[in-house]
């Protein structure tokens, strides 16, 4: 499965070969897959203040994408907003305005933060108890190759509209009363 | 009045009845002078020729039953000659014909006599004759 | 092989709907395959399009994120269309992210341009998967076009079957419409030759249904019934004419059945007095055979002579008249004949009269005895007329002798009493009994003499003129004169008031005195004791004279009527007659007289007398109408 991950990096690698060679394979394949994410999740309108607010994918702790994430979102879309990356350092305590948080392995603040994160916000995490915590997208490796799991629970408390076609990608969806 | 003869004029063609007649007469006393005629035919001539001057019969004693002529072909002749019809007459007759006593009653005679069958009733006859002849007079 | 027009309607129909069913789904097929294989290209282009679209549209999320097993699982869809022969998807670089091949066929490369090719047996899809409008891999679709022949396999087959089946179904069809059609026309068939066969009109086709062969049923009903009616109508002609004749006949017989026994023999004649008919009756009389009468001139039948003189009437018969003649003709055959005929007209329909029909008798006979009858009633007439002038003249005879015997008789009564008288004392012994006998006889004959002329005269004085005479004066007179015997006797004649009648008094003195003389004379040991008694009963009074005398037996009460009959001879006085007298007086006055009685039980006589007595005017035309028939 490492070819797997290799040709998918490569693929990306292969549009933007300048960045490639500093970052980690698994977490250059992790960054293609949360822009994926946004093409398969709905996020309530409320989640944007306007139509061009900037759809900010937000790293909360330090940055393991290295500019692989930047780089590969760098000129797309979701819907008519602009993606744009933010670091979130530590003490700020207010992530109103990021539709999708991702929690690297690292930092290991995501129990104390998510529940106080409000409606559409999209949480993505590594470690081993995310969902249960209350997380909705957690990365897993599995045979070398980059699998996630869903809690839809979590998702649909979020107001999120995962569709059924990542849904079925996905390793394992949790989907509360024992779906 | 026994001097008295009358004069009879007998019209009867039975002699025996005439004589019987004589017989009656003689017995009932009648003084008479009979001339008699025994034909009706003679009779009628008789009576026809008699004129006034002879002399006049008191009493004619007719039968009606005569030859040649009946007696009433006598009397009528006797009734037509103005000398005899003043004559009372009495008829004798045997008849006893109710048509005959029919014819009689017409001709207004003074008796009509039926001859009787017996000789006591054929004397009488006498004394009726001169009964007639006592009322002629 | 027989032209079609000449096989059965039946083999025609079912070749017709063969042809017809076969030639249809042949063509419809035909073009059905051809429309079949344009549009399935057309159709398997667009359906394998979208297919592709619709995989390459699921496969995103598995390309995006590399998911070949979530690939493979999208591919293994096709597995619902048996003609994907190979199906994968590649990744940008081209390599291949998941492949479905159930025929092992390995996918060709993606090509770049155009995305749908035909090649060879199988048609390639190409279809670039996107994810929001960045081609993310190429998904390949391999179709083999095998499923097009086969497609056209089962159709021919499908074709085929349903020719079978149709022509099964047209097979049945073919049975049925036997039954509908040709059994019917069959049926209308045999019962047109049975009608042919036995000329039975009545019997009628049922009627199966209602389209042309109904028509065509009810038609063959309606010729059938049309053509039963002329039957009838010919049969009932015939058996009208059959009739007709065997009435003519019959009517024929008849009349010679009644002309033979008629007496009088009947003939027709026509206007040319030829005969046309003439019964038995009239060829025997005039002893000809019929063929000698009937169609010859009647002249030449009976002879010129005969019919001359039945020509006047044979004239006025041709003029419409009815005639009924006698007339004595010369018949040629025989001879002179009394003939009684009647001609009555006969008639065409227009009231023409063409001839008459003659009824004749021939009443020789009968003339011939009306002429005897004539004469013999005239002769009867005239010894008739001869006997009552006998009749009249011997009772005038009887009742002048009687009178003028009389005359002679008195005579001698008178002379032999004169003789008596005269010389009565100069008779002796004998010679006085003879006088006395002739004295005696005398006086018998004078009463005999005056009953006699009582009896004839009661007829004799018929002229004398009818008077109302009082019965109880004449009854007074009878008494008086009867005044000797009925003292002697110590009788008692007792009497009810007695009615008037009309007549002459002296006959009812007569008969009343007679009756009571006789009841006196004939007396019984006892008193006399008479009684007459009066009723009325039926319009005539009834006068009963009884007494209770010695009585008379049944066997004489006729005989005492008869004139001079005496019942006990000389022992009781009487000339006979009395009763006779009687008898006389009552039937002159239009009476009866009868006795009843028994021997030793008194007698009864009884006359009647008509109870108003008429009036003298009609006494008098009685007695004219007795004086006719004494004429006569």
């Amino acid at each position: 499965m490492k070819r797997g991950l290799g040709i998918l990096a490569f693929c990306w690698l292969a549009a933007w070969p300048a960045r490639a060679a500093e970052v980690s394979p698994e977490y250059q394949v992790k960054a293609a897959f949360l822009l994926n994410f946004t093409r398969f999740i709905e996020w309530p309108r409320s989640a944007f203040s306007s139509p061009n607010a900037p759809f900010r994918i937000c790293i909360a702790g330090r940055d393991p994408f290295g500019g692989a994430l930047t780089a590969i979102i760098g000129g797309e879309r979701v819907n008519s907003h602009p993606l744009m990356v933010e670091k979130l350092e530590g003490g700020q305590v207010s992530f109103s305005h990021c539709p999708m948080i991702f929690f690297p392995r690292s930092e290991n603040n995501e129990a104390a933060l998510i529940p106080r994160l409000g409606r559409g916000v999209l949480t993505v995490g590594e470690t081993e108890d995310f969902l249960r915590i209350g997380g909705i997208i957690r990365f897993v490796l599995e045979n070398n190759r980059v699998r996630f799991d869903v809690n839809q629970t979590a998702a649909r408390r979020a107001g999120l509209l995962i569709s059924s076609r990542l849904l079925k990608i996905a390793r394992y969806v949790e989907s509360g009363g024992g779906q | 009045m026994s001097a008295q003869r009358y004069k009879i004029l007998v019209v009867e063609d039975n002699p025996s009845d005439v004589e019987l007649l004589r017989m009656a007469f003689k017995q009932a006393d009648l003084e008479c002078d009979l001339t008699v005629i025994g034909d009706g035919g003679d009779a009628l001539d008789f009576v026809r020729r008699q004129s006034p001057a002879d002399a006049r019969p008191d009493l004619a004693i007719l039968d009606l039953n005569l030859p040649r002529r009946d007696g009433v072909e006598v009397l009528d002749g006797m009734r037509a000659n103005p000398a005899l019809s003043a004559v009372p007459v009495a008829v004798l007759s045997s008849s006893s014909l109710p048509r005959e006593r029919a014819r009689l009653e017409t001709l207004h005679i003074r008796r009509y006599i039926q001859k009787p069958s017996d000789l006591d009733g054929f004397l009488k006859i006498g004394g009726e004759v001169k009964e007639l002849l006592r009322e002629a007079k | 092989m027989r032209p079609f027009r000449d096989i059965p309607v039946e083999r025609k129909l079912l070749v017709t709907i063969l042809a017809t069913t076969a030639l249809a789904l042949l063509l419809s097929g035909l073009s059905f395959l051809v429309l079949d294989t344009v549009f399935f290209r057309q159709q398997l282009r667009r359906d394998l399009s979208a297919q592709a679209r619709i995989i390459a549209e699921n496969s995103t999320a598995a390309v995006a994120f590399d998911d070949a097993k979530s690939a493979e699982e999208t591919l293994n869809s096709l597995r619902e269309r048996p003609h994907v022969t190979a199906a994968c998807i590649y990744r940008l670089d081209g390599s291949i992210l998941a492949s479905y091949s159930p025929a092992r066929q390995t996918c060709p490369p993606p090509r770049t341009s155009g995305n749908l090719i035909f090649l060879g047996g199988r048609m390639e899809v190409f279809e670039t998967i996107a994810l929001k409008d960045r081609p993310v891999g190429k998904l390949v679709l391999v179709y083999d076009l095998g499923e097009i022949s086969e497609r056209l396999r089962i159709y021919g087959v499908l074709i085929l079957a349903v020719l079978l089946i149709s022509g099964a179904i047209a097979m049945r069809f073919s049975v049925r419409l036997r039954e509908r059609i040709v059994a019917p026309i069959e049926e209308l068939a045999s019962y047109a030759a049975h009608v042919a066969e036995t000329r039975d009109y009545t019997i009628r086709v049922r009627e199966q249904s209602r389209d042309e062969l109904g028509v065509l049923v009810e038609s063959f009903n309606a010729m059938l019934f049309s053509i039963q009616s002329r039957d009838d109508d010919l049969r009932k002609a015939l058996a009208d004419r059959e009739q007709a004749l065997a009435q003519a006949k019959n009517a024929r017989e008849q009349l010679e059945m009644i002309t033979d026994t008629m007496a009088s023999a009947v003939t027709r004649c026509g206007r040319d007095h030829r005969l046309i008919w003439a019964s038995r009756q009239y060829s025997r009389w005039l002893n000809l055979p019929p063929d000698q009468i009937v169609g010859q001139p009647l002249a030449a039948v009976i002879g010129e002579d005969a019919f001359a003189a039945l020509r006047p009437f044979i004239d006025r018969v041709l003029t419409g008249e009815r005639v009924e003649y006698e007339v004595e003709a010369d018949f040629k055959t025989i001879g002179r004949r009394w003939v009684r005929g009647t001609y009555v007209p006969t008639r065409r329909e227009n009231g023409q009269v063409d001839g008459w029909v003659a009824e004749l008798s021939d009443i020789t006979a009968l003339k011939r005895a009306q002429a005897d009858v004539v004469r013999i009633n005239q002769q009867l007439q005239r010894s008739n007329s001869s006997l009552a002038r006998s009749n009249e003249d011997l009772e005038r005879f009887a009742y002048v002798a009687s009178h003028d015997l009389q005359e002679p008789l008195r005579m001698v009564t008178t002379y032999s009493q004169l003789l008596i008288r005269t010389y009565g004392g100069q008779l002796r012994g004998e010679a006085a009994a003879f006088v006395d006998t002739i004295v005696d006889g005398t006086r018998r004959m004078q009463t005999l003499l005056s009953d006699l002329l009582a009896y004839t005269g009661i007829n004799a004085e018929s002229d004398q003129p009818a008077e109302q005479v009082d019965l109880n004066a004449a009854l007074e007179t009878a008494k008086r004169n009867l005044n000797a015997a009925i003292a002697e006797s110590g009788a008692q004649v007792t009497s009810d008031p007695l009615p008037c009648a009309r007549g002459h008094e002296g006959h009812f003195v007569s008969l009343l005195q007679n009756l009571i003389g006789n009841a006196i004379k004939y007396r019984s040991n006892d008193p006399p004791r008479i009684h007459i008694a009066v009723r009325r009963q039926g319009g005539e009074m009834r006068i009963e004279v009884s007494d209770n005398g010695i009585g008379i037996a049944p066997e004489y009460h006729r005989q005492i009527f008869v004139p001079f009959k005496r019942l006990h001879g000389r022992r009781i006085p009487g000339s006979g007659i009395g009763l006779a007298i009687c008898q006389r007086v009552v039937e002159r006055y239009g009476g009866r007289i009868w006795v009843e009685s028994q021997v030793g039980a008194g007698s009864k006589f009884i006359f009647t007398l008509p109870e108003a007595a008429p009036p003298a005017r009609e006494v008098a035309a009685a007695r004219e109408g007795s004086n006719e028939r004494a004429a006569l």
